[in-house]
């Protein structure tokens, strides 16, 4: 029986890579057996997804999605500026 | 398993990306390093010149798309205008080196890219052991010698879903990130914001594989348990609790 350290490197760890056939069936057994490691495997995943939702897909909050769909033009023109600063030089 | 194979094939997909825009920084970097022959080179050159005109006009062509780029990975106004224009400045000091050939936004995007992660970097609070890369000290604070928890998950967390959707969670998440050693944090921020492959990180990180997972591990757990403290308020790890828990009472039959 694998300790709870081992089976929440085995659940992180099978987030970025595919886990042998031997690992798999220990963190299975353990989880079978652990709500804490269950909890732990279920918060880590969800964690993965939201993250990956929030920063690969479009930004649901409406307002958060208006404010950033647009370099604002003050800082647009001052970037112009710099830029034609470097080129002139 | 559906999920399970979606996620690993918007990995898969995010990693030929990645690579993608690698090969291209390689490529230049080698034709800087070693020089191309003459003809090609002037040939590049002026094809080079009809593509790169006015950069202020790569304000109004890219300044949106590399502006919305940085925002929802640093969320913060100022420093993304900031980022974009450090982007345009460098892309500019190296523009010889751009083919203009390829995609002008993937170019300027995988600067981008190195400049958000810099600034990541920069902003850690954590530190790195002397040891680091293959360290487990950190285990100690989540585990005691028996490899059981301290502060066991608490299974009847809320789901977050609904709470991301909140603008201070991104602030919480923020104050966790920054919490991270600066390896795990930028091992975190490749591997789970840009979907990086291991491979390529391990690389860029120059850590062996193994201790690349040591690194992710720390970075996960870390992440989970003060994202889970500081926004969920989970309790746990009560003295009481604790003792309990070298009984194996956390190993509850479901």
């Amino acid at each position: 029986m694998i300790s709870c350290k081992k089976a929440a490197e085995l659940t992180c760890q099978s987030l970025d890579r595919r886990l042998s056939l031997g690992e798999r069936f220990k963190l299975r057994t353990h989880l079978l057996m652990c709500k804490a490691c269950n909890a732990f495997r279920k918060q880590s995943i969800e964690l993965d997804r939201l993250l990956n939702k929030r920063f690969h897909s479009r930004v649901s909050d409406e307002e958060f999605q208006r404010a950033v769909e647009h370099l604002p033009g003050d800082s647009c023109n001052r970037i112009k500026q710099r830029l034609r600063e470097v080129v002139e030089q | 398993m559906h999920l399970t194979w979606r996620l690993t094939s918007c990995r898969q997909i995010g990693a030929l990306l990645v690579n993608f825009v690698r090969s291209r920084i390689f490529a230049f970097c080698t034709c800087s390093v070693h020089g191309v022959p003459m003809a090609s080179s002037a040939k590049r050159e002026s094809s080079h010149r009809q593509v790169s005109i006015d950069p202020a006009e790569w304000v109004d062509r890219h300044g949106d798309v590399l502006y919305r780029y940085a925002i929802v990975r640093v969320r913060k106004q100022e420093i993304a205008e900031d980022l974009v224009q450090e982007t345009l400045l460098a892309a500019l000091k190296s523009q010889d080196k751009f083919e203009g050939q390829s995609a002008e936004q993937v170019w300027l995007i995988g600067i981008l890219r190195h400049k958000i992660l810099d600034y990541l970097r920069s902003r850690s609070r954590g530190v790195d052991g002397r040891t680091e890369a293959g360290s487990t000290d950190w285990l100690a604070d989540f585990f005691d010698d028996r490899g059981n928890w301290r502060k066991p998950p608490d299974p009847t967390a809320v789901n977050p879903d609904s709470l991301v959707e909140r603008e201070e969670f991104w602030d919480v998440f923020d104050h966790c990130l920054e919490g991270l050693p600066p390896r795990a944090r930028e091992a975190f921020t490749r591997r789970v914001i840009e979907q990086e492959d291991t491979k390529s990180i391990s690389e860029a990180l120059s850590v062996t594989a193994n201790n690349l997972w040591v690194i992710l591990f720390r970075a996960r757990t870390q992440m989970r348990s003060c994202l889970m403290l500081k926004w969920f308020g989970e309790q746990g790890g009560t003295p009481r609790n604790e003792a309990g828990h070298r009984d194996t009472s956390d190993r509850r039959p479901s």
